[in-house]
């Protein structure tokens, strides 16, 4: 629940990034075409150093054959290792497990899930999973990561708190 | 072309440091550039200069597997001095060996020659393979056995000449820094077949077991139903020459002819062997007048002569089913391989779900690695 300032904002220029210890952490911090965005540098599935060495990417999307496709720069990270895909901004999987079954059923929702249900369909789809990110603003001429809980509270808990 | 760090081949290799350390029997070593040309004679460094290599899948320069993009490596292997994944020594201590505590790491050197994953023992001109895998065991030895004791190299031999692959063998099996020949998935013949007896005979006679790492050429399309269309397609059906290999060595009684033979299967998973390997009990029972001199049920060969090297990983979605599959493949005969500097690299640390059984994982990291190289723990 802190907020830490990295660096100048001359420091990450437009495409660049920097990697800071924040609370024992290493932590990707990246400027994508002029908005900042920040990962924690490891790749849940095996552990690599995510954001020192993984590929920011475009990706194309069609809703279906035939139909137009569209194109998002710099919306993606690939890990250096097993190429898995998460979105830069949010950090949200799109290795999504549950494709392989072909069976519908029930899906427990982890926290950060961006839906209740994933469609077994399949494709290639946002999966429960959320790697851990940072909120970053400027804050005069500094780039400033905070630490709160960036994912949506849910549970009793949440919800009891939330009605208030 | 300078041969740099020139060590004499007499140099005394270290008896391998066990403790607790770890297997790993995979991992890619690539010779920096220009050194491999030193230890070839005149007359092949000209050839090769001129004409290329050409290979089993009949190029020389252009090869089979797709893209190949960024070289298949990890984006955090590339030396910061501008050289390959894998040519650094250095590298390969700081990246694997120190951080994992991995105490016998075997070299799988798939370059150079063709392309990647289509070295030198696949070179059509059998010569040519010979004097490529010559070059290559004795840079291997002298850049990185000798002066890296947790290192151990598997040789390659001109597979598809077997007189050629014996005079390497002997040259070279009783080499203390030796630890395996290195053969392929992709063969002319299915590994079975009487032209390779030879080879199997020498190897046996010399104390070595077989590491046959995935790859490409062999002379055939990638799968049996002829050639794929796409990369994923491509990079999938490894496995299928794999299972051919297994059923092939089995049936032909390769295993009862030379009863002290060992081989391993590198890169290419390990579940997809359990049903394979139930199957083929089931059609035997049946058919097994058709092999009348078999002298054991074919799941029975796995456990004294298959092993499989874990990576990559099969990753089910239920972490339970993956100890579940080894058990029913054979806990005995997997072992652990990272597959360094390949982008697909496995992680001991990681490898593992947390639920997976901490006995089998002691003998996928070294038990199993020690019976099947002969090494004492």
């Amino acid at each position: 629940m802190t907020k830490y300032a990295v660096a100048n904002v001359a420091d990450i220029g437009p495409g660049e990034r920097r990697i800071v210890e924040i609370e024992g952490r290493a932590v990707g911090v990246f400027n994508v075409e002029g908005e900042y965005y920040a990962l924690l540098d490891r790749c849940p599935h095996a552990g690599a150093a995510l954001c020192s060495f993984g590929t920011v990417f475009g990706v194309s999307e069609s809703e279906a054959p035939d139909m137009p496709v569209t194109y998002e720069r710099n919306r993606s990270i690939r890990c250096p290792w097993h190429a898995w895909e998460y979105d830069i901004r949010t950090g949200e999987s799109f290795f999504d497990p549950r494709n392989a079954r072909v069976r519908k059923y029930n899906v427990e929702v982890v926290p950060g899930s961006p839906e209740d249900t994933v469609d077994p369909d399949g494709g290639v789809q946002k999966g429960p999973y959320v790697m851990e990110g940072y909120a970053v603003s400027i804050d005069g001429d500094m780039v400033v990561v905070d630490t709160s809980r960036r994912r949506p509270a849910r549970g009793p808990r949440a919800e009891a708190t939330s009605r208030s | 072309m300078t041969v740099i760090d020139h060590a004499p081949a007499t140099a005394p290799v270290s008896e391998p440091v066990l403790g607790t350390g770890i297997f790993d029997v995979d991992i890619h070593p690539v010779p920096k550039e220009g050194l491999i040309a030193g230890y070839l004679p005149e007359r092949w460094r000209k050839h090769i200069a001129e004409y290329g290599v050409r290979t089993t899948n009949g190029l020389s320069t252009v090869t089979e597997y797709p893209q190949m993009f960024g070289g298949a490596m990890r984006n955090d292997a590339w030396p910061t001095d501008g050289t390959y994944p894998g040519s650094s020594l250095d590298l390969i201590r700081e990246q694997l060996l120190d951080p994992y505590g991995i105490t016998i790491g075997v070299l799988q050197c798939l370059a150079p020659g063709g392309q990647t994953l289509n070295p030198a023992s696949q070179a059509l001109d059998p010569r040519l393979a010979h004097v490529l895998t010559q070059a290559i065991n004795d840079w291997q030895l002298e850049h990185i056995v000798y002066p890296e004791p947790r290192l151990r190299a598997s040789a390659p031999v001109a597979f598809e000449a077997a007189d050629l692959a014996i005079k390497e063998i002997e040259r070279i099996g009783s080499n203390p820094g030796v630890v395996s020949l290195l053969g392929l998935s992709k063969t002319l013949e299915p590994l079975g077949s009487r032209r390779y007896w030879p080879i199997y005979e020498a190897a046996v006679a010399h104390d070595l077991p077989i590491q046959f790492h995935l790859s490409q050429g062999g002379g055939h399309a990638n799968t049996g139903t002829g050639w794929t269309s796409y990369h994923t397609e491509y990079h999938v059906g490894h496995t299928q020459s794999l299972q051919s290999q297994m059923l092939s060595l089995i049936l032909t009684g390769t295993f009862d002819r030379f009863p002290e033979l060992k081989v391993m299967f590198v890169e290419g998973n390990v579940l997809h062997f359990a049903p394979l390997a139930e199957r083929l009990d089931y059609h035997w029972k049946n058919l097994r007048s058709e092999v009348p001199d078999l002298q054991r049920k074919p799941s029975e060969y796995i456990k004294d002569h298959i092993w499989v090297s874990t990576q990559p990983i099969d990753e089910p979605e239920n972490p339970h089913h993956l100890a579940e599959m080894i058990e029913e493949f054979c806990p005995d005969n997997v072992v652990f391989a990272s597959d360094y500097p390949h982008f697909d690299f496995d992680s001991p640390e990681t490898v593992f779900p947390a639920e997976f059984p901490d006995e089998l994982k002691q003998k996928i990291f070294r038990d199993n690695g020690l019976t099947f190289f002969g090494l004492d723990g």
